[in-house]
């Protein structure tokens, strides 16, 4: 490995490993802007986490070590994730054909502990926030397979980095409207996987109508850190993945990758607070609706490059 | 071969040495269960030998019955379905020992060993035989013998229906194959499999003997419609048992359609894609079944449909993908729906076995009195747990890795193929993640009601953690789920030859087409270890902050909710309500009769619900009844008198008589 290739390797981790909480705040940011608010500080996500690691935690008597499980396998699932995730001006860490399989099978593992540590509390809103949670996941899952096989078919690559690499810019030359459908659909996907408005509200205060929220209530401390920080990856991952594929693959070297790549992040941090800005929470029973729709809108995508 | 022999020698031995120790229950267990574990590690060398070599192992022994000779071939094909029936076995006979101990005094256990080991037997001799008379005997001879293992709670009404429904749907499946191979043999002049395959089956319509075989082995497999048998015998059955039949005698028909694929000429792309179509419906079906049942045998027997379909599904994009000149992607497809066959033989093992152990430590198989099992039965809570993350196909597993490999190779047909075929691929492709995705739903359901929370019985609530007897079997099979999923390219390797063999391809090209990244080393290995090793190293450092902060115990946030109690946790039914209710067609939802509280101080409620299966009651139940309906209009012949049935019999041979001169006459 040449000192080039390792100095971008690292460079790589630590966009992944410090960029992360910053998402939240552009969120919540944007979002107090047009409220007409000042808002909390940018780097309020990392305040958050400093305080929250400093903390002791308050268990349930219920719980058991399945109750932990949660948190570390969620917040290692997205870092994980995050590494299959094309670096800026170059391919992941870690790329092969077929890596969007990984992808996604290490945020169903994530999903899986989190929703089984919630059940660990024996709390009902819990197992209500956890049996939505799989249901809808469950839907958000398909949706997502097609989009990137939407990807895969018009550039004819079978691995993260390749879709979103050189090959992208003919892609979008040759195949705008799928390309541009299976965005939209990617982005639909990217609010439900991460639990924003329209699925679910990260800010409501009424446990009845939380789906992620409620199934963290009764994490504390260095756990309730986990999780948050586990959520900003994931905010992170799907995020990275939208802005190379909105800006054609971001430049060649690393300097123009990553303004390209933290550019297109704020952009997409931006779309998500004016979109948590001018809607209200769907209702439960429209949510299924929202995915199957995401998922016919990337279908059609792909009926579009099969012609 | 004669490691083999030796097996076989080693299970009959065994089972009527049980059987003539009944006097002795503590014995004849002892002894049966040494002679299976013995010959299941016997059978072991043989058949990874041949794997590992490519060749095949041939015997042929005189036999007096006519028409028939008995001839076995251990060829990779073969070998790749005993591997998982050898490696099961010695886990599972070693639980079933353990499992059977309360029954010790009872009357038939000698009989049940016997049975047991008998079914061992047939179970190896179905995957071996090379001749149509010889696998038909046998195939009888297994389900004859698990009949006897899923009868054994005979006592039970429940139990004794559902050994009837499956020695009916057995014997039904049969007719089946006696049609085939019939024909088959006609056209060959012999039973021998070898003559057949040289003729290709001669002037038999593929396309009849491929329906043929369809239904008789999908019988076994149960392919949708036909696997009414598996929810009701696999509960039934003594859990070591359920895990064989699950995990091995299911495969056993998948295995009988390949043989016959083999016999037959390069099938068209119509039956790949029948079986795909087959396996898609057999995949969404069973899960969504699975998710309604508040038994956990039977759930986990419904998830056998799906694992089955899944399969079945990846063999049928094989075959479509052969016929339409892509071998790369056929042996890609037939490569992962091998691997699954193996992975599922053991992780589906493990889950039945620790689902036994909690059933033998709550004597309950109702979801909605388990609960709080994990703080009980550590051990054997946190085996089920990783064969339900295994089944979910979730990293670090085994079952990851087969899904991962059937998803690349639909990936790859879906990216390549021109037109249809590559909508098709798509379309799979989308069914089957949206199966991965119910299966996470049905398994979290699993674990998390069973294990987790505040018991929800007093059964629950006292029960006792079984010790390494019990969990020192089923520790082992999780270990192999790990190491599959860790290092799956071992695991192809051995598989290669079978796959080519399937394909007529050679085994170097079946296994250059799964790619550099599931080799030890590759890429797709490296991911899921660094994705254990982060998750080790946040997890050290969660311990280490706690241990510096301190932790302090309370109760479980109740949301203002002042009286919390273990009646209001999140049910079984619950869980799965909001899909099934909403989302899944009407033909599957569980009929749910409710009725609400009513008035100012509400009174008592009701609430029940019963899961239906459109296969029984749109399909079979109204065959049977109409059929039933018809012969009893028969009866009035049949009065009971001797001499009217003797005057039956007369006029019967007379017409045949009658018939015969007549035909031969002109």
């Amino acid at each position: 490995m040449t000192a080039h290739a390792a100095l971008r390797a690292l460079l790589q981790v630590a966009l992944l490993v410090v960029l992360p909480p910053l998402l939240p705040g552009i969120v919540a940011r944007v979002k107090a802007r047009v409220a007409g608010r000042q808002g909390p500080p940018l780097l309020q996500l990392y305040f958050d986490l400093a305080r929250l690691v400093r903390k002791g935690e308050v268990k349930s008597r219920t719980a058991g070590p399945v109750f932990h499980l949660g948190p570390v396998v969620g917040a290692a699932g997205a870092l994980a994730a995050g590494l299959l995730v094309p670096g800026p001006g170059a391919p992941a860490l870690l790329s092969f054909p077929g890596d969007l399989f990984l992808l996604t099978g290490l945020l169903a593992a994530g999903r899986f502990a989190t929703v089984l540590a919630a059940l660990d509390t024996g709390s009902a809103f819990e197992g209500m926030g956890a049996a939505r949670e799989v249901t809808f996941a469950s839907l958000a899952e398909p949706a997502l397979f097609v989009c990137l096989l939407v990807l895969s078919r018009a550039t004819g690559e079978l691995s993260l980095s390749g879709v979103l690499g050189p090959a992208l810019p003919a892609a979008w030359a040759q195949w705008a409207p799928a390309l541009l459908l299976c965005a939209v659909a990617l982005f639909v996907l990217a609010l439900a996987e991460n639990a924003r408005i329209p699925v679910d509200d990260p800010t409501t205060h009424l446990e009845l109508t939380m789906i992620h929220e409620v199934m963290v209530l009764d994490h504390s401390g260095p756990d309730f850190a986990l999780v948050l920080y586990g959520a900003a990856v994931k905010l992170y991952v799907f995020g990275a993945l939208l802005a190379r594929l909105a800006l054609g693959g971001t430049g060649r070297g690393i300097l123009p990758g990553a303004v390209g790549l933290l550019a297109g992040l704020a952009l997409f941090a931006g779309a998500v607070g004016l979109v948590e800005s001018s809607m209200a929470r769907l209702r439960l029973v429209r949510v299924p609706q929202l995915l199957v729709g995401a998922g016919v809108l990337s279908l059609f995508a792909f009926v579009l490059l099969v012609r | 071969m004669s490691l083999y022999i030796a097996a076989l020698a080693l299970l009959t031995g065994g089972a009527f040495a049980a059987l003539g120790l009944s006097a002795r229950p503590k014995l004849a267990v002892a002894v049966a269960t040494g002679a299976a574990v013995l010959a299941c590690a016997l059978g072991l060398a043989p058949s990874l030998g041949v794997l590992a070599s490519g060749g095949a192992l041939d015997l042929s022994l005189p036999w007096n019955p006519p028409l028939a000779a008995f001839h076995l071939r251990i060829d990779p094909l073969a070998a790749a379905f005993l591997v998982p029936l050898f490696a099961l076995g010695i886990p599972a006979s070693l639980f079933g020992a353990w499992y059977l101990r309360p029954q010790l005094g009872r009357r038939g256990l000698g009989a049940f060993l016997c049975a047991y080991d008998l079914f061992l037997a047939t179970l190896a001799l179905v995957f071996a035989a090379r001749d149509a008379v010889l696998l038909l005997a046998a195939w009888e001879a297994m389900a004859i013998t698990s009949f006897l293992l899923v009868s054994f709670d005979h006592q039970e009404a429940e139990v004794r229906r559902a050994g009837l429904v499956y020695l009916v749907a057995s014997h039904l499946g049969a007719a089946f194959l006696f049609a085939l191979f019939l024909l088959l043999g006609r056209e060959a002049g012999s039973f021998d499999l070898d003559a057949i395959a040289a003729v290709r089956g001669g002037a038999v319509a593929p396309a009849l003997a491929f329906a043929l075989a369809l239904v008789g082995f999908g019988v076994k497999a149960g392919l949708p419609p036909l696997h009414l048998w598996l929810p009701e015998a696999h509960p039934a059955a003594p859990s070591h048992v359920s895990a064989v039949m699950s995990g091995v005698l299911v495969k056993a028909g998948v295995y009988g359609i390949l043989r016959v694929v083999t016999l037959l000429p390069p099938p068209p792309v119509a039956h790949g894609v029948a079986l795909l179509l087959l396996g898609l419906a057999g995949a969404l079906g069973g899960i969504t079944l699975a998710l309604g049942q508040r038994d956990l045998k039977r759930a986990l027997a419904c998830s056998t449909i799906e694992n089955v379909g899944i399969l079945t599904a990846a063999l049928g994009t094989a075959l479509s993908a052969r016929a339409l000149g892509s071998p790369a992607l056929a042996g890609l497809a037939a490569l992962a729906a091998l691997f699954h066959v193996w992975n599922h033989a053991l992780m589906k093992g493990l889950a039945f076995l620790s689902a036994g152990a909690v059933v033998h430590a709550t004597h309950t198989r109702d979801l909605e009195r388990m609960g709080g099992l994990w703080a009980r039965l550590p051990a054997v809570g946190a085996l089920f747990l990783a064969a339900c993350a295994a089944l979910s196909a979730l990293p670090p597993f085994n079952g990851f890795a087969s899904e991962w490999l059937i998803f690349t190779a639909l990936l790859r047909g879906a990216v390549s193929a021109p037109g249809a075929a590559g909508l098709c691929a798509a379309l799979a492709l989308t069914a089957l993640a949206l199966v991965s995705g119910l299966a996470a739903l049905a398994f979290t359901r699993l674990a998390g009601v069973a294990l987790l929370g505040e018991p929800r019985s007093e059964e629950a609530r006292s029960a006792h953690a079984p010790g390494p007897a019990a969990w020192g079997p089923l520790l082992a099979l999780a270990l192999a789920c790990l190491a599959l999923g860790l290092f799956p390219g071992a695991a192809l390797r051995l598989l290669a030859p079978a796959a080519g063999q399937l394909l007529d391809l050679p085994p170097a090209e079946v296994l250059a087409s799964a790619g550099p990244a599931v080799r030890l080393g590759g890429a797709l290995p490296r991911g899921v270890l660094a994705f254990l090793a982060l998750g080790l190293a946040l997890e050290l450092w969660r311990r280490r902050q706690v241990r510096r902060r301190g932790q302090a115990r309370a109760e479980t946030w109740g949301c203002g909710f002042t009286r919390a109690s273990p009646r209001v946790q999140y049910t079984a039914s619950s869980f799965s309500q909001l899909l099934l209710s909403t989302l899944a067609p009407r033909l599957l939802q569980p009929r749910a009769r409710v009725t609400p509280p009513r008035g100012v101080f509400p009174g008592p409620a009701r609430f029940e619900q019963r899961v239906q299966d459109p296969a029984e009651e749109r399909l079979f139940g109204p065959l049977f009844h109409a059929t039933a309906r018809r012969f009893r209009q028969l009866r009035g012949l049949q009065s009971g008198k001797l001499n009217l049935q003797l005057l039956y019999t007369l006029v019967t041979l007379v017409a045949l008589v009658v018939l015969l001169a007549l035909r031969s006459a002109p």
